[in-house]
């Protein structure tokens, strides 16, 4: 594990990924202490353009709310958003995933039916259809995000449990008289988590895209600030005030780059042949 | 006289940094003339492999470089070819077969079109192929090779596409032709027919052939001259003749006292009441089949009925499809039966559950093929020997105190227990895999192919310590091979199978001395090395 690290820290791509990251969590832990004002709250002349006033770096918002301020606080629900959302899904599908390559047969079946119920639904209108459902709340956005993206996991770790399955060292463990929900769980899943990580830090960027696009549309938590939610409301003065819906744009741009770098990057360290096959 | 055929000089092949040692070859030299079957034998990692792939230029050049040496090819320097005038080379000057007949055919193309393929790389006149692509399918000895040029590769059997590689090999006439193992993956019988192919085809159109190989039964069969490989380096060449009956070396000395033989000395037996009992067994496997569709079935056991006592071992012969890895999965209960019964100390077991079955798991353990796959490689190795024993209750002091005796017993230090399996070689993982199976205290133990992965001298090795620990530990060993040379050295009785069914059984000497059945006498007779055997042992004082 320890040569695994440090490939993966001396990896280019890991490194820019992990800075932008670390710049966005360190800013949302630290947003209450750097903007103690409420970012919902008018704190200077509205329509203030950036680089104009040392206060307000980022200038402000139609309704003079502090854009640097937005963007620290709506670092939170993103990054909140993002990391609960696929710690749902991440579970549902490995449980999903590791019955039905486990059992295999009927409840391999049937689980694989209720998975491509959820894929027939287009992934994006579905999370709206269960935040509108749910009322708009952080909660109602995390379980519509996490409901929506279990099964590309499920499917990922099926096809996985189903391999490993008929390796001698579960055999092995049969014989030993392991029970299943031991070999399941110590034998078999510690063997699939290479790509399951690597997978799941994509999943946090496309969780903090469907995040930006729910809030954009005006179904996000009204008492959160959030990118998405800026980058809507500023999108009728675009162009008196670009600077409204440029900002936030560009944090979600960065962030979800950092995290597929990251995710690019764990990949190569995590499943270093198909990362020689996929450069060849 | 002229000069060889194919002459390497001191040839050395860099290894990437931090392996075990700096160069994988080093300091080769060798020559090959016309007409001729030279042999590079050696184990594992000794290099042999690599040295043909230099030849053929196939190296992987981003990991491995050629650091010095020259390889000379009827007059070209091979080595400073670009890869454009290697491939005027390879295929029309040199041919080239390789071990897994399963993966070297294209599977969606046909046979004669991938022949024709060869001929059409090498600008061979569109007319011509398809006659010669016959000519060659008859050559190497398919039947109706019409029939064949227009099947795919997954209707024919592992002999007749290693067959169908020859043919590829040999369609523009090389001159050489390099065989990486062409016969490991195969049945013994199968084994025997393509050696012969080999070998008649070499005299016929007089090429030079370098066969690769670690079975010395096949080096006594098919050489002319042997070359030893150990760790990188040439360590003995000679005629096959001379290398084989007086070895001057003392690895290939050592190498050759590890091929088994047969035994002479028929084994006492076990007087005591069997352990294990199976009667009439049935298993039939069943493939696709759903809503629409009638399932095919398979019988892959048929009516197979044996005993076994404990500090006694019985063995399982037979070719690739006999049923023997099912009969063992079977008793293990990886596998449900068909029909007939499996008692164990006068139980049932194959409708145990719960709570019996769990006590037989504790009674009845498995050794397994493959050292690299029969270990949870994130795993450490202690943990994998104390999940038998937890399983069944017994407290953790005790599962490790019984864990360190056990790496102990099977010739691994303690600290072992530490480490991840990656860190051990084949022979040290399948002792890994005994000291697990161990672990429980069972009464049988069921070793499917245990040896079958080892190079041939740490497969003796192995062979001893299971020899040892079923003595000491007064075991009933059930033990699955293919080969009937292994069988031989620890067996008491053998059964032999063919196709799912008992074909002669009885005392192990008997058997192998003296069969009674043809297709036991076929097995036997196929089994390479036989006239060396002989030989030596004659050889031997009195």
């Amino acid at each position: 594990m320890n040569a695994s690290l440090r490939r993966f820290l001396t990896n280019p791509k890991a490194v820019v990924g992990l800075v932008i990251l670390m710049l966005v969590v360190l800013a949302a832990i630290f947003a209450p202490v750097i903007f103690p004002r409420n970012p919902w709250q008018m704190a200077s002349r509205p329509f203030l353009p950036p680089f104009q006033d040392a206060k307000f770096w980022l200038g402000t918002d139609m309704l003079g709310r502090d854009i640097l301020a937005g963007l620290a606080y709506g670092a939170q629900i993103s990054l909140i958003v993002g990391v609960a959302s696929t710690v749902v899904a991440v579970v549902v599908g490995v449980l999903f995933g590791a019955m039905a390559g486990y059992y295999g047969g009927f409840v391999d079946d049937a689980l694989m039916r209720v998975t491509e119920f959820f894929q027939t639904i287009p992934t994006f209108v579905f999370a709206l259809l269960l935040v509108a459902i749910l009322s708009p709340s952080v909660m109602s956005i995390i379980i519509a995000i996490g409901v929506v993206s279990w099964p590309p996991v499920a499917r990922l770790v099926r096809s996985e449990f189903a391999s490993l399955r008929s390796r001698d060292f579960v055999k092995a463990a049969v014989v030993l008289g392991q029970s299943n929900r031991q070999i399941i769980f110590s034998q078999i899943l510690p063997n699939t988590m290479s790509p399951v990580i690597a997978m799941a830090s994509l999943m946090v960027a496309s969780a903090i895209l469907t995040e930006a696009a729910i809030s954009f549309l005006g179904l996000g938590d009204p008492n959160m600030m959030s990118w998405g939610y800026m980058v809507g409301a500023a999108r009728t003065v675009i162009r008196q005030a670009w600077w409204m819906s440029f900002f936030p744009g560009i944090v979600i741009l960065l962030v979800v780059l950092a995290l597929n770098l990251v995710g690019e990057a764990l990949n190569d360290v995590l499943n270093p042949r198909l990362a020689r096959k996929g450069r060849q | 006289m002229s000069d060889p055929l194919l002459k390497i000089e001191k040839l050395t092949v860099a290894l990437p940094s931090a392996g075990d040692r700096v160069n994988a070859v080093s300091d080769v030299s060798l020559t090959l003339d016309k007409g001729e079957i030279l042999c590079i034998v050696g184990e594992s990692g000794s290099g042999k492999s690599i040295t043909a792939s230099t030849v053929m230029g196939l190296l992987p050049s981003d990991q491995l470089k050629i650091t010095g040496g020259s390889v000379t090819f009827d007059g070209i320097d091979l080595l400073a070819l670009d890869e454009n005038g290697m491939r005027k080379v390879r295929g029309a000057r040199i041919g080239m077969i390789f071990q897994e007949p399963m993966t070297s055919l294209n599977p969606v193309m046909k046979i004669g079109r991938q022949i024709e393929e060869v001929m059409e790389a090498h600008g061979i006149a569109r007319e011509k192929r398809q006659a010669r692509a016959i000519e060659l399918l008859q050559a190497v000895g398919l039947p109706e090779p019409e029939a064949i040029a227009e099947r795919y590769p997954f209707r024919l059997s592992g002999g007749q596409r290693q067959r169908v590689m020859i043919a590829m090999a040999l369609a523009l006439e090389p001159d050489m032709l390099i065989a990486d193992e062409p016969t490991t993956a195969l049945d013994v019988t199968t084994q025997a027919q393509i050696l012969k192919l080999i070998r008649d085809l070499q005299r016929e159109r007089g090429m030079g052939v370098l066969f690769i190989t670690h079975d010395f039964g096949v080096v006594a069969d098919i050489a002319d001259r042997v070359a030893v490989m150990q760790k990188g380096v040439v360590v003995e060449v000679g005629p096959a003749s001379e290398v084989l009956v007086s070895p001057g070396h003392p690895y290939t000395k050592s190498l050759i006292d590890a091929v088994p033989g047969f035994r002479e000395q028929a084994s006492a037996g076990s007087t005591e009441a069997p352990v294990l009992k199976v009667s009439g067994l049935r298993k039939v496997y069943r493939t696709g089949g759903g809503l629409f569709a009638v399932p095919k079935e398979f019988v892959a056991v048929n009516d197979v009925s044996f005993s076994i006592a404990r500090g006694e071992t019985l063995g399982l012969v037979g070719e690739s499809g006999s049923g023997k890895s099912t009969i063992g999965q079977c008793v293990m209960r990886i596998n449900g039966i068909d029909g007939g019964k499996v008692e164990f100390n006068g139980s049932d077991i194959v409708n145990a559950s719960g709570a019996a079955l769990k006590a037989y798991r504790a009674q009845a353990q498995m050794v397994f093929q493959d050292p690299f796959a029969s270990l949870n490689p994130r795993h450490k190795v202690g943990r994998s020997i104390m999940a038998g024993p937890l399983a069944h209750g017994v407290d953790t002091a005790t599962a490790r105190s019984r864990m360190e005796q056990l790496l102990k017993r099977v010739g691994l230090d303690a600290s072992a227990a530490d480490r991840y399996p990656h860190e051990f070689s084949g022979g040290q993982r399948q002792r890994i895999g005994i000291a697990r199976a161990l672990a429980v205290e069972p009464d049988l133990l069921v070793a499917d192919e245990a040896v079958s992965a080892l190079d041939v001298s740490v497969q003796a090795q192995v062979l001893d310590l299971l020899r040892e620990i079923r003595d000491e530990f007064h075991l009933a060993m059930l033990f699955i091979t293919h080969d009937l040379r292994v069988a031989s050295q620890i067996c008491d009785r053998v059964i032999v199978l063919h196709r799912g069914r008992i074909v002669e059984e009885g005392e192990v000497t008997n058997v192998f001395g003296d069969p009674q059945d043809s297709y036991t006498r076929n097995l036997l007779a196929a089994v390479p090395g036989q006239k060396w055997h002989r030989g030596e042992q004659q050889a031997l004082p009195a």
